[in-house]
Protein backbone atom coordinates (compact mmCIF):
# COMPACT_ATOMS: atom_id res chain seq x y z
CA UNK A 1 0.00 0.00 0.00
CA UNK A 2 2.74 2.34 0.87
CA UNK A 3 4.85 1.69 -2.50
CA UNK A 4 1.87 1.73 -4.73
CA UNK A 5 3.13 5.31 -6.40
CA UNK A 6 6.55 3.68 -7.11
CA UNK A 7 5.22 0.36 -8.36
CA UNK A 8 2.57 1.72 -10.31
CA UNK A 9 5.55 3.79 -11.90
CA UNK A 10 7.48 0.83 -12.10
CA UNK A 11 4.86 -1.31 -14.11
CA UNK A 12 4.61 1.60 -16.34
CA UNK A 13 8.44 1.65 -16.98
CA UNK A 14 9.03 -2.01 -17.45
CA UNK A 15 7.30 -2.10 -21.36
CA UNK A 16 10.03 0.30 -22.11
CA UNK A 17 12.38 -1.77 -20.70
CA UNK A 18 11.55 -4.69 -23.19
CA UNK A 19 12.58 -2.67 -26.26
CA UNK A 20 15.66 -1.28 -26.29
CA UNK A 21 17.00 0.68 -29.83
CA UNK A 22 20.78 1.03 -29.68
CA UNK A 23 21.97 4.46 -30.63
CA UNK A 24 25.22 2.85 -32.05
CA UNK A 25 27.61 4.81 -33.97
CA UNK A 26 28.48 3.16 -37.78
CA UNK A 27 31.83 2.99 -38.90
CA UNK A 28 32.86 2.95 -42.41
CA UNK A 29 36.18 1.55 -44.02
CA UNK A 30 37.42 -0.17 -46.84
CA UNK A 31 37.21 -3.85 -46.32
CA UNK A 32 40.99 -5.37 -46.12
CA UNK A 33 40.01 -8.30 -48.30
CA UNK A 34 37.78 -6.89 -50.66
CA UNK A 35 38.90 -3.13 -50.48
CA UNK A 36 35.01 -2.18 -51.08
CA UNK A 37 33.69 -0.17 -48.53
CA UNK A 38 32.43 -1.82 -45.21
CA UNK A 39 29.98 -0.80 -42.22
CA UNK A 40 30.51 -1.60 -38.76
CA UNK A 41 28.21 -0.81 -35.37
CA UNK A 42 28.65 -2.45 -32.01
CA UNK A 43 25.02 -2.41 -29.87
CA UNK A 44 25.94 -4.05 -26.42
CA UNK A 45 26.58 -7.75 -27.27
CA UNK A 46 25.90 -7.66 -30.97
CA UNK A 47 28.51 -6.75 -33.23
CA UNK A 48 27.42 -5.89 -36.68
CA UNK A 49 29.67 -5.59 -40.07
CA UNK A 50 27.89 -5.13 -43.73
CA UNK A 51 30.34 -5.09 -46.64
CA UNK A 52 29.23 -3.98 -50.21
CA UNK A 53 29.70 -6.52 -53.14
CA UNK A 54 30.03 -5.88 -56.38
CA UNK A 55 27.47 -6.61 -58.99
CA UNK A 56 29.95 -8.58 -61.03
CA UNK A 57 31.10 -10.45 -57.76
CA UNK A 58 27.62 -11.70 -57.07
CA UNK A 59 27.48 -12.74 -60.72
CA UNK A 60 30.87 -14.18 -60.91
CA UNK A 61 30.14 -16.32 -57.47
CA UNK A 62 27.03 -17.59 -58.22
CA UNK A 63 28.00 -18.60 -62.21
CA UNK A 64 30.79 -20.40 -60.30
CA UNK A 65 28.02 -22.48 -57.91
CA UNK A 66 25.90 -23.65 -61.17
CA UNK A 67 23.47 -20.69 -62.35
CA UNK A 68 23.01 -19.25 -65.60
CA UNK A 69 23.41 -15.50 -66.90
CA UNK A 70 19.84 -14.46 -66.40
CA UNK A 71 19.57 -16.40 -63.21
CA UNK A 72 22.65 -14.63 -61.73
CA UNK A 73 21.41 -11.07 -63.07
CA UNK A 74 18.00 -11.61 -60.76
CA UNK A 75 20.76 -12.38 -57.44
CA UNK A 76 22.83 -9.11 -58.86
CA UNK A 77 20.09 -6.74 -59.75
CA UNK A 78 19.69 -6.21 -55.87
CA UNK A 79 21.66 -4.75 -53.62
CA UNK A 80 23.71 -7.39 -51.89
CA UNK A 81 25.41 -6.84 -48.84
CA UNK A 82 27.98 -9.64 -46.96
CA UNK A 83 26.55 -9.44 -43.57
CA UNK A 84 28.54 -10.85 -40.74
CA UNK A 85 26.78 -10.94 -37.27
CA UNK A 86 28.87 -11.75 -33.81
CA UNK A 87 27.12 -12.25 -30.19
CA UNK A 88 29.75 -11.29 -28.48
CA UNK A 89 27.99 -11.40 -25.20
CA UNK A 90 26.88 -13.79 -22.28
CA UNK A 91 23.35 -14.81 -23.20
CA UNK A 92 22.17 -16.68 -26.39
CA UNK A 93 20.51 -13.91 -28.90
CA UNK A 94 17.62 -14.97 -31.74
CA UNK A 95 16.94 -13.54 -34.77
CA UNK A 96 14.07 -12.91 -37.83
CA UNK A 97 14.92 -11.21 -40.78
CA UNK A 98 11.68 -10.73 -41.55
CA UNK A 99 11.91 -8.32 -38.82
CA UNK A 100 14.73 -6.69 -40.42
CA UNK A 101 14.37 -3.82 -42.76
CA UNK A 102 15.54 -0.54 -44.56
CA UNK A 103 15.22 2.51 -45.17
CA UNK A 104 15.95 4.29 -48.84
CA UNK A 105 14.87 7.91 -48.79
CA UNK A 106 11.41 7.62 -47.23
CA UNK A 107 10.63 4.38 -48.50
CA UNK A 108 9.98 1.17 -45.91
CA UNK A 109 11.96 -1.72 -47.95
CA UNK A 110 12.74 -5.27 -46.38
CA UNK A 111 15.56 -8.00 -47.14
CA UNK A 112 14.16 -10.63 -49.81
CA UNK A 113 13.92 -14.05 -47.94
CA UNK A 114 15.08 -17.43 -48.37
CA UNK A 115 11.52 -18.69 -48.81
CA UNK A 116 10.98 -16.43 -51.62
CA UNK A 117 14.24 -16.64 -53.64
CA UNK A 118 13.86 -20.79 -53.22
CA UNK A 119 10.12 -20.30 -54.71
CA UNK A 120 11.49 -18.26 -57.53
CA UNK A 121 14.35 -20.96 -58.43
CA UNK A 122 12.07 -23.33 -57.97
CA UNK A 123 9.44 -22.19 -60.69
CA UNK A 124 12.31 -21.03 -62.91
CA UNK A 125 13.62 -25.33 -62.79
CA UNK A 126 16.68 -24.08 -61.13
CA UNK A 127 18.70 -27.48 -60.39
CA UNK A 128 19.28 -28.88 -57.00
CA UNK A 129 23.03 -28.22 -56.77
CA UNK A 130 22.91 -24.60 -57.30
CA UNK A 131 20.02 -24.04 -54.99
CA UNK A 132 22.09 -25.95 -52.35
CA UNK A 133 24.95 -23.74 -52.91
CA UNK A 134 22.19 -20.38 -52.94
CA UNK A 135 21.27 -21.80 -49.65
CA UNK A 136 24.42 -21.91 -47.90
CA UNK A 137 25.58 -18.38 -49.36
CA UNK A 138 22.59 -16.24 -47.98
CA UNK A 139 22.75 -15.32 -44.19
CA UNK A 140 20.51 -17.81 -42.75
CA UNK A 141 17.15 -16.04 -42.20
CA UNK A 142 16.30 -17.79 -38.28
CA UNK A 143 19.34 -18.56 -36.13
CA UNK A 144 20.02 -18.45 -32.58
CA UNK A 145 23.64 -17.51 -31.47
CA UNK A 146 25.02 -18.56 -28.55
CA UNK A 147 27.66 -16.59 -26.79
CA UNK A 148 30.69 -16.28 -28.96
CA UNK A 149 28.61 -17.93 -32.23
CA UNK A 150 29.05 -16.11 -35.22
CA UNK A 151 28.01 -15.93 -38.92
CA UNK A 152 27.78 -14.65 -42.15
CA UNK A 153 26.38 -14.35 -45.50
CA UNK A 154 24.65 -12.53 -48.21
CA UNK A 155 21.45 -10.11 -47.56
CA UNK A 156 19.43 -8.82 -50.59
CA UNK A 157 18.22 -6.08 -50.48
CA UNK A 158 15.28 -4.69 -53.05
CA UNK A 159 17.39 -1.33 -54.42
CA UNK A 160 19.34 0.09 -57.25
CA UNK A 161 22.35 0.71 -57.90
CA UNK A 162 23.88 4.14 -55.94
CA UNK A 163 20.97 3.36 -53.58
CA UNK A 164 22.01 4.72 -50.02
CA UNK A 165 20.28 2.49 -46.88
CA UNK A 166 19.73 2.79 -43.58
CA UNK A 167 19.39 -0.93 -42.46
CA UNK A 168 17.79 -1.79 -39.42
CA UNK A 169 17.74 -4.75 -37.91
CA UNK A 170 16.08 -6.55 -34.85
CA UNK A 171 17.28 -9.50 -32.85
CA UNK A 172 15.89 -10.52 -28.94
CA UNK A 173 18.02 -11.62 -25.69
CA UNK A 174 16.82 -12.68 -22.90
CA UNK A 175 13.12 -11.49 -23.95
CA UNK A 176 13.87 -7.90 -24.57
CA UNK A 177 14.00 -7.34 -28.68
CA UNK A 178 17.27 -4.83 -29.48
CA UNK A 179 17.19 -2.77 -32.83
CA UNK A 180 20.22 -1.46 -34.09
CA UNK A 181 20.74 0.88 -37.54
CA UNK A 182 23.51 1.36 -39.66
CA UNK A 183 23.38 4.27 -41.29
CA UNK A 184 24.55 4.96 -45.05
CA UNK A 185 25.17 1.84 -46.43
CA UNK A 186 25.63 2.27 -50.22
CA UNK A 187 24.60 -0.30 -52.82
CA UNK A 188 27.26 -0.49 -55.48
CA UNK B 1 -3.65 1.50 21.25
CA UNK B 2 -1.33 2.78 18.76
CA UNK B 3 0.86 0.35 16.53
CA UNK B 4 4.05 -0.58 17.10
CA UNK B 5 5.42 -0.21 14.20
CA UNK B 6 6.11 3.33 12.94
CA UNK B 7 5.40 3.44 9.07
CA UNK B 8 7.88 6.04 7.10
CA UNK B 9 5.73 7.13 3.76
CA UNK B 10 7.99 6.50 0.75
CA UNK B 11 7.92 10.42 -1.02
CA UNK B 12 6.81 10.57 -4.46
CA UNK B 13 9.83 10.80 -6.70
CA UNK B 14 8.44 13.48 -8.89
CA UNK B 15 8.39 16.45 -5.80
CA UNK B 16 10.96 17.40 -3.88
CA UNK B 17 8.99 18.16 -0.66
CA UNK B 18 10.34 15.94 2.20
CA UNK B 19 8.47 13.96 4.50
CA UNK B 20 8.62 14.39 8.25
CA UNK B 21 10.36 10.89 8.20
CA UNK B 22 13.08 11.77 5.44
CA UNK B 23 16.27 12.25 8.21
CA UNK B 24 15.66 8.75 9.25
CA UNK B 25 14.70 7.29 5.57
CA UNK B 26 18.67 8.69 5.17
CA UNK B 27 20.29 7.30 7.80
CA UNK B 28 18.34 3.43 7.19
CA UNK B 29 19.78 3.90 3.71
CA UNK B 30 23.53 4.06 4.91
CA UNK B 31 23.19 0.01 5.03
CA UNK B 32 21.51 -0.74 2.20
CA UNK B 33 23.98 1.82 0.23
CA UNK B 34 26.72 -0.22 1.92
CA UNK B 35 25.31 -3.83 0.87
CA UNK B 36 23.76 -2.46 -2.67
CA UNK B 37 27.54 -1.46 -2.86
CA UNK B 38 28.99 -4.85 -1.99
CA UNK B 39 26.58 -6.76 -4.51
CA UNK B 40 27.67 -4.81 -7.12
CA UNK B 41 30.99 -5.12 -6.46
CA UNK B 42 30.11 -9.31 -6.36
CA UNK B 43 27.99 -8.70 -9.89
CA UNK B 44 31.08 -7.63 -11.49
CA UNK B 45 33.63 -10.00 -10.22
CA UNK B 46 30.88 -12.95 -11.20
CA UNK B 47 30.50 -11.58 -14.57
CA UNK B 48 34.36 -10.69 -15.24
CA UNK B 49 34.74 -14.80 -14.36
CA UNK B 50 32.29 -15.93 -16.69
CA UNK B 51 34.41 -13.80 -19.15
CA UNK B 52 37.34 -15.62 -18.46
CA UNK B 53 35.26 -18.89 -18.42
CA UNK B 54 33.11 -18.58 -21.30
CA UNK B 55 33.60 -21.66 -23.38
CA UNK B 56 34.50 -21.45 -27.05
CA UNK B 57 32.18 -24.57 -27.59
CA UNK B 58 28.02 -24.16 -26.21
CA UNK B 59 26.63 -27.39 -24.32
CA UNK B 60 24.01 -28.58 -26.16
CA UNK B 61 21.03 -28.93 -24.28
CA UNK B 62 19.25 -32.50 -23.92
CA UNK B 63 22.26 -33.94 -25.07
CA UNK B 64 20.46 -35.33 -28.68
CA UNK B 65 21.08 -37.90 -30.87
CA UNK B 66 23.62 -37.47 -33.65
CA UNK B 67 21.93 -38.44 -37.07
CA UNK B 68 23.96 -41.57 -38.30
CA UNK B 69 25.37 -40.54 -42.11
CA UNK B 70 27.57 -42.99 -44.39
CA UNK B 71 29.70 -40.72 -46.93
CA UNK B 72 32.18 -40.87 -48.72
CA UNK B 73 35.96 -39.26 -48.27
CA UNK B 74 38.52 -37.59 -51.17
CA UNK B 75 40.34 -41.06 -51.36
CA UNK B 76 36.62 -42.85 -51.84
CA UNK B 77 36.72 -44.36 -48.27
CA UNK B 78 33.11 -44.59 -46.44
CA UNK B 79 32.69 -43.15 -43.36
CA UNK B 80 29.55 -43.63 -41.37
CA UNK B 81 29.65 -41.98 -37.58
CA UNK B 82 28.44 -45.45 -36.28
CA UNK B 83 31.76 -46.39 -37.17
CA UNK B 84 32.95 -43.94 -34.22
CA UNK B 85 30.98 -44.90 -31.26
CA UNK B 86 32.81 -44.60 -28.42
CA UNK B 87 35.10 -42.14 -29.64
CA UNK B 88 34.26 -38.25 -29.41
CA UNK B 89 33.65 -37.04 -33.11
CA UNK B 90 33.98 -33.33 -34.32
CA UNK B 91 32.01 -33.12 -37.02
CA UNK B 92 32.41 -29.95 -39.43
CA UNK B 93 30.09 -28.54 -42.18
CA UNK B 94 32.19 -26.68 -44.19
CA UNK B 95 32.28 -25.19 -48.19
CA UNK B 96 35.18 -23.74 -50.11
CA UNK B 97 33.76 -20.41 -51.08
CA UNK B 98 33.29 -19.87 -47.53
CA UNK B 99 35.94 -17.44 -45.89
CA UNK B 100 35.73 -18.08 -42.29
CA UNK B 101 35.42 -21.85 -43.28
CA UNK B 102 38.59 -21.69 -45.07
CA UNK B 103 40.13 -19.49 -42.34
CA UNK B 104 39.35 -22.10 -39.15
CA UNK B 105 40.90 -24.90 -41.56
CA UNK B 106 44.65 -24.43 -40.35
CA UNK B 107 43.95 -24.65 -36.86
CA UNK B 108 41.42 -27.24 -37.36
CA UNK B 109 44.55 -28.94 -38.57
CA UNK B 110 46.70 -27.98 -35.88
CA UNK B 111 43.96 -29.03 -33.25
CA UNK B 112 43.86 -32.62 -34.95
CA UNK B 113 47.49 -33.21 -34.21
CA UNK B 114 46.74 -32.77 -30.93
CA UNK B 115 43.86 -34.74 -30.61
CA UNK B 116 44.16 -37.61 -32.58
CA UNK B 117 46.74 -38.52 -30.30
CA UNK B 118 43.51 -38.94 -27.42
CA UNK B 119 41.56 -41.07 -29.98
CA UNK B 120 39.26 -37.83 -31.14
CA UNK B 121 37.87 -38.44 -34.76
CA UNK B 122 37.39 -35.33 -37.02
CA UNK B 123 35.50 -35.33 -40.44
CA UNK B 124 34.83 -32.21 -42.08
CA UNK B 125 31.81 -32.39 -44.42
CA UNK B 126 32.12 -30.47 -47.64
CA UNK B 127 28.23 -29.27 -48.72
CA UNK B 128 27.06 -29.48 -51.80
CA UNK B 129 30.70 -29.24 -53.82
CA UNK B 130 32.31 -31.83 -56.23
CA UNK B 131 35.39 -34.08 -55.77
CA UNK B 132 37.35 -31.60 -57.69
CA UNK B 133 36.94 -28.80 -56.12
CA UNK B 134 37.49 -29.56 -52.79
CA UNK B 135 40.77 -31.44 -54.05
CA UNK B 136 42.26 -27.91 -55.52
CA UNK B 137 41.06 -26.72 -52.28
CA UNK B 138 43.28 -29.45 -50.54
CA UNK B 139 46.55 -27.54 -52.45
CA UNK B 140 46.25 -24.55 -50.53
CA UNK B 141 44.94 -25.80 -47.18
CA UNK B 142 46.44 -29.37 -46.77
CA UNK B 143 44.79 -31.10 -44.09
CA UNK B 144 45.13 -34.95 -43.34
CA UNK B 145 41.79 -35.50 -41.47
CA UNK B 146 39.40 -37.37 -43.89
CA UNK B 147 37.31 -34.36 -46.25
CA UNK B 148 33.46 -35.87 -46.91
CA UNK B 149 31.23 -35.01 -49.64
CA UNK B 150 27.39 -34.59 -48.70
CA UNK B 151 26.66 -33.65 -52.53
CA UNK B 152 22.76 -33.71 -52.14
CA UNK B 153 23.19 -31.55 -48.97
CA UNK B 154 21.15 -34.63 -47.14
CA UNK B 155 23.62 -35.03 -44.54
CA UNK B 156 23.51 -31.21 -43.27
CA UNK B 157 19.63 -31.01 -43.21
CA UNK B 158 19.67 -33.81 -40.71
CA UNK B 159 21.46 -31.81 -38.52
CA UNK B 160 19.92 -27.98 -37.06
CA UNK B 161 22.38 -26.61 -39.10
CA UNK B 162 21.80 -22.38 -40.21
CA UNK B 163 25.02 -21.36 -41.72
CA UNK B 164 28.33 -22.73 -42.97
CA UNK B 165 30.41 -23.37 -40.71
CA UNK B 166 28.46 -24.94 -38.11
CA UNK B 167 30.45 -27.70 -35.67
CA UNK B 168 29.35 -30.28 -34.02
CA UNK B 169 31.04 -32.15 -30.84
CA UNK B 170 29.50 -35.61 -30.38
CA UNK B 171 30.02 -37.84 -27.38
CA UNK B 172 31.19 -41.32 -27.20
CA UNK B 173 27.18 -42.39 -26.77
CA UNK B 174 26.93 -40.51 -30.09
CA UNK B 175 25.20 -37.57 -28.69
CA UNK B 176 25.61 -34.18 -29.76
CA UNK B 177 27.23 -32.54 -26.40
CA UNK B 178 28.83 -29.12 -28.21
CA UNK B 179 28.21 -27.22 -30.83
CA UNK B 180 30.00 -23.93 -32.41
CA UNK B 181 28.22 -21.91 -35.28
CA UNK B 182 31.33 -19.78 -36.97
CA UNK B 183 34.69 -19.80 -37.57
CA UNK B 184 36.36 -21.13 -33.90
CA UNK B 185 40.53 -21.49 -33.30
CA UNK B 186 40.36 -24.95 -33.04
CA UNK B 187 43.73 -24.96 -31.46
CA UNK B 188 43.13 -22.43 -28.24
CA UNK B 189 43.70 -24.56 -25.40
CA UNK B 190 40.55 -23.89 -23.51
CA UNK B 191 38.55 -25.15 -26.47
CA UNK B 192 40.96 -28.31 -27.17
CA UNK B 193 40.49 -28.88 -22.78
CA UNK B 194 36.99 -29.12 -23.64
CA UNK B 195 37.18 -31.49 -26.07
CA UNK B 196 40.09 -33.97 -24.35
CA UNK B 197 37.88 -33.81 -21.42
CA UNK B 198 34.99 -35.08 -23.16
CA UNK B 199 36.98 -38.10 -24.28
CA UNK B 200 38.63 -38.55 -21.05
CA UNK B 201 34.58 -38.83 -19.71
CA UNK B 202 32.99 -41.96 -19.13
Amino acid sequence: MICRPLLKRTLLLLPMCLSVAAQAETEEALDDRTGLPRWDVQAGDVRLRLVQRLPDQTRAFFLGRGFDAEQVDRIAGHCVLQTILYNDGHAPIELDMAEWSALVGDREIQPRLMSDWQQEWQDLGVADGPRIAFRWALFPNHQRFSPGDWNMGMTTWPATRGASLDVRIRWHAEGVSHELTVEGVRCP
Amino acid sequence: MSSPLKVCVVPDLYYSNESPCMNRLRMNRLPALVLFAFSMLLVATVLAAQEELQPALTPVEGLPTASDFELRDLEGKTHRLSDYAGQVTIVNFWATWCPPCRREMPSMQRAWEELRDHGVIMLAIDVGEDEETVFQFTADYPVEFPLLFDLDSKVVQAYPVKGLPTTYIIDKQGRIAFQAIGGRDWDDAPLLEQIIRLQKAP
